[in-house]
């Protein structure tokens, strides 16, 4: 019957789902953050699971016993106005359930908004993450590097991220890294991510932005600190500096392949003023400070100075 | 010629041409039928200036079944253009604006109209009154939506759909980038049906607070009454909200004022902050009036009172009341700090209890009942597993730092169809089925009708438990195509599979409409589904009057009481009965805002000026109008009454109706 | 005579006179911003409540609860609207 359709259906599925052939994205994490998130997704999944078979089987068994073909002709179904006992337990369980989340997601916000769990003491890589329509830009002050469409992170080392927009607001989004965050045109929003393991991963743009939304997308490519070093030099030795008019053009409309210059562009078209504060301010100041030092240390690449 | 080249769309297409003609076609169709069968006359008289809440609440049925239909089409689309990988049916700009419509559509012009269909219908029914405070005002409500409705659905043959999603997030509606007229559309009529809305709120409150029936305090109303009523009062505290954001973003576009720009100390988030502190009161909104109807349906259709009424009206002014605390889980993503998210994480939370409390009240509503299956009762027992997993994933959603993942991607997607359609929609099939004989005088066909609840349940399963998956694995919403490597090509078929059942099922609820209409026995009596509060102590149809003599309430149950306990209905003899007059005004005066919004969406600013004096003018008018109503004479209340019981003695004593087939 | 006079409107007409005249001796002082603003918000609510109180007759009528239960309800969903906006765009962003 339909009742039994939907459970058998809902539980098949529940099974192609925690089993899956291929896990899927969000649940096969290559970071701390994205890890948490995965958790809290598992442990929420099972609770509700909890709670909809309750449901089903109460169900169930008021439409078994109580349905009208089953009863005498002459039953009367009584008249009954509740039980405070019954109700309060009905009210008092969903509190309980509700209790242990809020107090799962409460710890998650703070993680999740902090600095990577086990990367504290690293001092993490910044990169500026900017959205045109329908491109990302990816700057790296501390390495003078700036690209287009594509990513290049050191893994076991933690990232933040300063999102903002040069249009729409968008949503900065590598799955298997973390969940996502708005990058808009009149602020800067953090996000901190890292990659435990190196391969490559899907990146986009989440947030619905206009007609090339569904290709504005980029790869993210996690590898080991040296190759990253490595990365960075080479790009200092082939790739062109990035001049005012060159990004100019890169804003227009439209969509680019991957891309990478020398310089950034924050020098002349610098991210907007107001600065979301984070936890922990100070050191996102100072990292500001440490990648002016850096960029300094570059100029000769740099095409602003 | 210049002046027209503004009509014109910007992104054309066969299909928008094909519709232009289509249009035409059916408007001289419409309009040569009612001249050739000579109705201009009772269209105008007996619909046109009706203000009788029954005749109200039927236009605004028949606009959301249409409203619904186009939603319906628009949503066949977006399955069929994703139903695999890379596919070319859509380009972007037409997907963009297919689903920014069918989003609105489906919300301000479906789901809206559908709850005030039955507040209309049946609040004052089941209150025992004779119409709603303010039947005039009420007309206006309705001509305000129909205005804006028409508005809104004529945009996509002149001058553009918005296309900006129906959250319409700023800058992308801003005129940087959304250049044509569609987001003026947007604004405009959104805001002329708003403002319905937020009368009809005020409308149905004054109604509940000031007309019950003798005997009928607040705790001994029905159930649905209570719902409409706490429904009412989000809608006039989140309204005005809309109201005023949507008067910023008209401004903004038409005015180059600067609210939501990212320049000139505009706040684009402002934007997204206003449209959710509506937003989710307004799908609260929604949800209320169907939990009402279902707590109708599942106690008459269980042959018990329903359990915990106490507690089901706790939780339901609870929910009003945190429906407010919440809105900012739409937009966790924006960069507030974890305190922030938490705070709104755990208020987000908290509405889930009150609404597991009701869930549960339900269940041991049909418990030690005599449980019929009649189609209102499936779409009830449909209800209660496929909602619960929706507000279970609402929950889910609700987990702040998990949320980073699910926010815009289908998995959202999949939570609020889950809520949407077998919380509201199954509710207003569930209604609609249910009070059709109280509107109509005869019963809509069981068995059409169980065919369509079943496509409707398993289309439903197939259309949106895939996105749960796809979402989680990165699909995210909005986009209108994928490509092959990403892996959603299977899951998104099966989506579309479900969504041409469900496709089906809504042919089939018209179908049985038509159908009903021609092969249904006439004179089912007043009382087919053996109901139980007061809405069914009078005649079907329902008479103009309502009641031919004030009924006096002694529980929620009261027609139940009268016909189980001996409980005295109606007392005293017949009295002249004082109606109110029709007038044209609120027809009129929906034209006029309709002529004002289309002005006002292309910036034409003599007839928009010119309008709203019209409009102002009609008001004026209306306030030195004297109209004293009018007076139903004793013999004509006698004459309409004797025709309804011979009725009832032909019938003889048929067993009711859906006992037989469960 | 007593009955006659309606001294809660007199007295009531009197006390809004002077909160008007409160609210502009803010215009004529040099109070800084803080202070200035806290005495126009208070002199105007409460303005707002004798008005609504004395001259728009809440209270005296059988509905006198559905009307404060409706301000009350109002204020209370005003203050979290606007509490919860500065949390989000000010205090925690
Ligand atoms: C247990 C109750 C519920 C909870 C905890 C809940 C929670 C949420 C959350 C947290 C979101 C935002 C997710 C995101 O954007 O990432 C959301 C979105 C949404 N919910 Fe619910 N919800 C509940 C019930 C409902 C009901 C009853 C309805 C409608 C009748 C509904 C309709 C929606 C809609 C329309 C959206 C998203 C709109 C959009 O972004 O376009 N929800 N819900
Ligand atoms: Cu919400």
């Amino acid at each position: 019957m339909k009742l039994k359709g939907t459970l058998l259906l809902l539980l098949s599925m529940l099974v192609v789902f925690l089993s899956g052939c291929e896990p899927l994205l969000v649940l096969d994490p290559k970071g701390p953050q994205a890890e948490r998130q995965a958790s809290d997704i598992m442990i929420s999944i099972g609770i509700m699971a909890f709670i909809v078979i309750v449901v089903m089987v109460l169900l169930v068994y008021m439409l078994v016993k109580y349905r009208a073909s089953r009863l005498p002709d002459d039953y009367e179904p009584p008249h009954i106005e509740g039980n405070p006992i019954l109700e309060g337990i009905l009210i008092g369980v969903p509190i309980i359930i509700v209790a242990i989340l809020s107090f799962i997601t409460v710890k998650s916000n703070y993680i999740v908004e902090s600095t990577p769990e086990g990367y504290e003491d690293q001092e993490p890589l910044v990169i500026y993450a900017s959205s045109s329509n329908w491109k990302w830009h990816f700057s790296y002050p501390e390495q003078d590097i700036e690209t287009v469409n594509y990513l290049y992170i050191p893994t076991d080392r933690p990232i933040e991220f300063k999102l903002y927009s040069f249009g729409p607001i968008t949503s900065f989004w590598i799955p298997q890294l973390g969940g996502q965050k708005y990058a808009m045109a009149d602020m800067v929003t953090t996000l901190h991510l890292a990659a435990d393991t190196p391969g490559e991963y899907m990146g986009r743009n989440a947030n619905f932005s206009g007609k090339g939304f569904a290709e504005n997308t980029f790869t993210v490519t996690a590898m080991t600190q040296t190759k990253f070093d490595e990365w960075v030099d080479e790009v200092h030795e082939t790739a062109e500096p990035l001049t005012e008019d060159t990004f100019e053009q890169l804003l227009e409309p439209g969509h680019l392949g991957r891309m990478t210059f020398t310089g950034t562009h924050l020098g002349f078209s610098p991210a907007p003023e107001h600065e979301h504060s984070d936890d922990e301010m100070d050191s996102g100041e100072e990292h500001k400070m440490h990648a002016e030092k850096e960029r300094e240390m570059h100029t000769e690449h740099a095409a602003h100075e | 010629m210049e002046f027209f080249e503004r009509f014109a769309v910007p992104n054309p297409n066969p299909a928008i041409y094909a519709s232009m003609v289509a249009i035409v076609v059916v408007s001289l169709a419409i309009i040569i039928g009612l001249t050739y069968f000579k109705k201009w006359g009772y269209l105008w008289r007996e619909w046109l200036t009706t203000v009788d809440h029954k005749k109200i609440g039927m236009m605004y049925l028949i606009s959301a079944l249409l409203m619904l239909f186009r939603g319906g089409v628009d949503a066949l689309m977006l399955r069929a253009q994703l139903s695999m990988p890379d596919n070319k049916l859509l380009d972007p700009q037409h997907y963009n604006e297919v689903f920014s419509t069918h989003g609105i559509v489906m919300i301000i012009f479906m789901a809206m109209p559908f709850i005030f269909a039955f507040m209309n219908l049946i609040v004052p029914l089941q209150i025992g009154a004779r119409d709603v405070a303010f039947p005039r005002l009420n007309a206006i409500s309705f001509w305000l939506f129909a205005a804006g409705a028409m508005l809104f659905n004529i945009s996509f043959v002149i001058g553009g759909s918005p296309d900006a999603g129906w959250t319409s997030y700023f800058p992308l509606a801003g005129t940087e980038f959304s250049e044509s007229v569609g987001t003026n559309y947007y604004m405009i009529a959104i805001q002329i049906s708003g403002i319905g809305s937020l009368m009809t709120g005020i409308n149905m409150i004054t109604t509940i607070l000031k007309m019950r029936a003798p005997g009928m305090t607040l705790m001994k109303m029905p159930m649905f009454t209570w719902a409409s009523f706490m429904a009412c009062v989000i809608i006039i505290f989140a309204f005005p909200v809309l109201t005023i954001a949507l008067l910023m973003g008209t401004t903004d576009r038409l005015f180059a004022t600067n609210f939501f720009t990212t320049t000139n100390g505009g706040m684009d988030m402002l934007w997204a902050n206003f449209f959710w502190v509506w937003g989710h009161p307004e799908v609260y909104i929604l949800i209320l009036p169907a939990f009402g109807i279902y707590s109708e349906v599942i106690s008459t259709f269980s042959g018990r009172n329903l359990y915990g009424y106490k507690s089901m009206v706790g939780s339901m002014v609870i929910i009003s009341l945190l429906s407010f605390l919440v809105w900012t889980h739409h937009f966790f993503t924006m960069g507030q700090g974890a305190l922030t998210n938490s705070i709104f994480s755990i208020s987000t939370m908290a509405i889930a209890v009150p609404t597991g409390v009701k869930i549960f009240n339900w269940l041991l509503t049909m418990w030690k009942g005599k449980i019929r299956f009649t189609v209102p009762m499936l779409y009830s027992v449909g209800f209660i597993p496929l909602f619960t997993i929706g507000g279970v994933t609402g929950v889910m959603l609700a987990m702040s730092a998990a949320d980073y993942q699910y926010h815009n991607t289908m998995f959202l997607v999949a939570h609020f169809h889950n809520t949407i359609i077998p919380g509201v929609v199954f509710a207003m099939l569930a209604g609609l089925t249910y009070y059709w004989p109280k509107m109509f005088g005869f019963m809509l066909n069981e068995r059409i009708g169980k065919w369509g609840f079943w496509f409707l349940s398993i289309g439903f399963v197939l259309a949106f438990f895939p996105m749960y998956i796809t979402g989680l694995n990165g699909q995210a919403r909005r986009m209108y195509t994928y490509s092959e490597a990403t892996g959603f090509g299977p899951l998104n078929f099966v989506a579309f599979i479900g969504a041409g059942l469900m496709a089906i099922a809504f042919c089939l609820i018209v179908y049985n409409i038509f159908y009903s209409i021609k092969h249904s026995p006439r004179n089912v009596g007043d009382d087919p589904w053996n109901a139980r509060s007061l809405e069914w102590a009078t005649h079907n149809p329902v008479p103009e009057y309502n009641f031919a003599r004030t009924p006096h309430v002694a529980s929620s149950e009261a027609f139940w009481d009268a016909k189980k306990h001996g409980h005295e209905l109606f007392k005293g003899e017949i009295e002249e009965i004082h109606m109110p007059n029709y007038s044209g005004v609120p027809f009129i005066m929906g034209v006029i805002f309709f002529i004002c919004g289309f002005s006002f969406v292309f910036s034409l600013w003599i007839p928009a000026i010119v309008s709203l004096i019209g409009i102002f003018a009609c008001m004026v008018l209306r306030s030195f109008e004297k109209d004293d109503g009018r007076l139903i004479s004793v013999e004509e209340i006698k004459a309409t009454e004797s025709k309804f019981e011979s009725a009832e003695e032909i019938k003889t004593a048929v067993s009711t109706y859906g006992g037989a087939n469960s | 005579m007593k009955e006659l006079f309606p001294v809660k409107q007199v007295g009531g007409y009197l006390f809004s006179l002077v909160l008007t005249i409160v609210a502009l001796i803010v215009y004529f002082m040099d109070f800084s911003f803080p202070v200035a603003m806290t005495i126009l918000l208070v002199t105007a609510f409460v303005q707002a409540a004798v008005q609504l109180v004395l001259f728009m007759h809440a209270g005296e009528t059988e509905d006198g609860t559905a009307i404060y239960t409706n301000v009350l309800y109002g204020i209370i969903i005003a203050m979290v609207t606007i509490i919860g906006s500065l949390l989000i765009f000010v205090w925690d962003m």
